[in-house]
């Protein structure tokens, strides 16, 4: 997984790039919704089955999107595909991991072949440094705070 | 539909997977009989022995542990991430990758998470008597 920093500020960066102004932070929240994978940890001591690997696929995303978007004040067509957008972002952006090939099954059970592109280990901080930097130039800017004059 | 019933379902679905990726298990990489003959790696593997050239490695995550054989001595409670051909039940590594900050997304999650909740919080409040967060 790239960390949480890389995914908010991604998801950030596509909700202005979509133009998305209202329930921004639904699009937020979808992006690090996959890693919701990581509960298994306080089940292991339990077994070694982790009940929550489905939602780090395609389809475990689009149901755990549609269950949490019922929780939310907000038209459920509307908090759904935006939650739905960031989850897609967090896929992708792991799908870019894995320099050695075959590590995700994403479109299990549909399509049990690996999807990954790879060509960033997960351990690397640059993808992190880049987002975040790119995120708060964007934050700045939008806030008045950096001004790019147009050529005369 | 009913809210609750709409969650309920949902759930129901959810564990149905759930149950099918016990069954038909998602992440199988750490039984190698099943790539017999072909290219497969393993990311994030620590090393717990090693003996000459064979290496008995684990995912950091824990799980069964499996035979890698490097032309190139590792040392023992290092992490690495492999790639080889499966001969006899064993990997024969080609290429391998050492991490020296395996853990290095969760420290740099550990920042994300407070920007997440921050995020959140401003927007949005949790209603105890619906169950439902609203808006502020």
């Amino acid at each position: 997984m790239p960390d949480w920093i890389t995914h908010v500020s991604v998801a950030f960066l596509i909700t202005l790039a979509l133009g998305i102004k209202e329930n921004r932070s639904l699009v937020i929240l979808g992006s690090v919704l996959p890693d919701a994978v990581k509960f298994s940890f306080f089940l292991s001591f339990l077994s070694s089955f982790n009940p929550f690997v489905v939602f780090h696929t395609a389809l475990g995303t689009l149901l755990f999107a549609a269950l949490l978007s019922t929780f939310f004040d907000t038209a459920w067509r509307r908090g759904f595909s935006l939650i739905l957008l960031g989850s897609a972002s967090h896929l992708l952006l792991d799908s870019l991991h894995g320099p050695y090939g075959d590590y995700y099954w994403f479109l299990w059970p549909l399509w049990t072949g690996y999807t990954n592109f790879g060509f960033v280990w997960h351990d690397s901080y640059l993808p992190a440094l880049f987002s975040s930097s790119a995120a708060l130039a964007a934050l700045l800017y939008k806030k008045g705070y950096i001004f790019i004059r147009p050529r005369k | 539909m009913g809210l609750w019933l709409k969650r309920f379902t949902i759930l129901v679905f959810i564990s149905f997977l759930s149950y099918c990726s016990y069954l038909f298990p998602i992440f199988e990489n750490w039984d190698l009989s099943k790539y017999e003959g072909e290219g497969h790696s393993l990311y994030f593997v620590k090393v717990l022995d090693n003996r000459g050239l064979n290496h008995v490695v684990r995912s950091i995550y824990g799980g069964d542990s499996v035979v890698v054989v490097l032309d190139v001595e590792l040392k023992i409670g290092s992490v690495v991430s492999l790639y080889g051909e499966v001969k006899d039940g064993r990997l024969i590594v080609e290429k391998y990758h050492a991490h020296e900050h395996p853990w290095m997304p969760y420290y740099l999650s550990s920042f994300g998470f407070p920007i997440l909740i921050f995020i959140l919080n401003r927007k949005w409040r949790f209603d105890f008597q619906s169950i439902c967060f609203r808006r502020r």
